[in-house]
């Protein structure tokens, strides 16, 4: 995985076109999710990593959405589904662009083939040269939010 | 689907539905990547598999050769590789069981940022517990 601060900084930015704050909110959570679930079967439950895999695919993060959404409330259950399956494709996809000499962490295609994807961009131990850049992300963000709430005042 | 109509039944579907991904996951996904210590066991089972190792420590290097360890297993690997006796490397590379060696594919010796990788956890950590906390404050209940 890219490092949390990564994931986070890139769900910032769509989070930003979101009015309502719940809904941010679980986009970012959402965007959490793979890991959340990935390292808690692996270092709590002791579960393989390969038994943690579909938390890294599109198919099996949708019942790991659906079941997260159900602990909502109703009114917000729909939407709320929308916003971390969107924060967790987007997790994935940031996933895919990191470079394991062609063992991917992403398992887009499961449950018809177990193997991992990916692009291969960055080197997976160059995520800590993506602090500065991300940090930059966040500047800008809470910029952007700064002034959004001014012109609402 | 998204109301509290028999919302016991849902979420023990959710569950379960996840709970079968896993599972087949993990029994198709076996025989990925394995550990070193299994290709030793069985060599014949895992002739010509490509395999991964994200993590070797290099041993010693030849022209055209080198010799890596993991978990104080060692493997020799022909194929050419920038790397020194001391580095850590990945690499990726095709087993020979008669030979118990492997062919490299590719691979790449591990940047000194690599060795910084708690700096990256700590930071997880703690963006993980910023966030829960921001969560909290937009879920929590009527005080």
């Amino acid at each position: 995985m890219p490092d949390l601060l990564t994931h986070y900084a890139a769900a910032r930015v769509p989070a930003l076109g979101l009015r309502d704050s719940r809904h941010q909110a679980l986009l970012v959570a959402g965007t959490f999710l793979p890991d959340v679930v990935a390292k808690g079967l692996y270092w709590i439950a002791q579960a393989s990593d390969r038994f943690a895999a579909p938390a890294h695919s599109p198919l099996g993060l949708l019942p790991l959405c659906y079941l997260a959404a159900l602990f909502l409330t109703v009114d917000l259950r729909r939407t709320g589904f929308a916003c971390l399956y969107v924060g967790a494709l987007l997790h994935l996809f940031l996933d895919l662009l990191k470079e394991n000499l062609g063992i991917g962490q992403a398992r887009l295609f499961l449950p018809f083939d177990v193997r991992g994807v990916e692009l291969g961009w960055i080197p997976s131990e160059d995520v800590v040269l993506l602090l500065p850049l991300n940090l930059g992300i966040l500047l800008l963000v809470w910029l952007a939010e700064r002034k959004r709430r001014r012109v609402r005042i | 689907m998204f109301g509290s109509k028999r919302l016991g039944l849902k979420l023990a579907g959710a569950l379960a539905l996840a709970a079968l991904f896993g599972i087949s996951s993990a029994v198709r996904g076996r025989d990925l990547n394995p550990p070193l210590h299994r290709l030793f066991a069985t060599p014949e089972r895992w002739d010509g598999e490509t395999i991964w190792l994200p993590g070797a420590a290099v041993k010693a290097v030849q022209p055209g050769f080198l010799q890596v360890e993991i978990d104080g297993l060692r493997l020799p690997v022909r194929g050419v590789l920038d790397a020194a006796p001391g580095d850590v490397v990945g690499l990726r590379g095709i087993f020979r069981a008669r030979e118990r060696r492997l062919e490299l594919l590719s691979g790449r010796k591990l940047p000194p940022t690599s060795r910084l990788r708690w700096l990256v956890e700590a930071v997880s950590l703690t963006v993980l517990a910023w966030v829960a906390l921001n969560f909290w404050r937009h879920f929590r209940g009527p005080r």
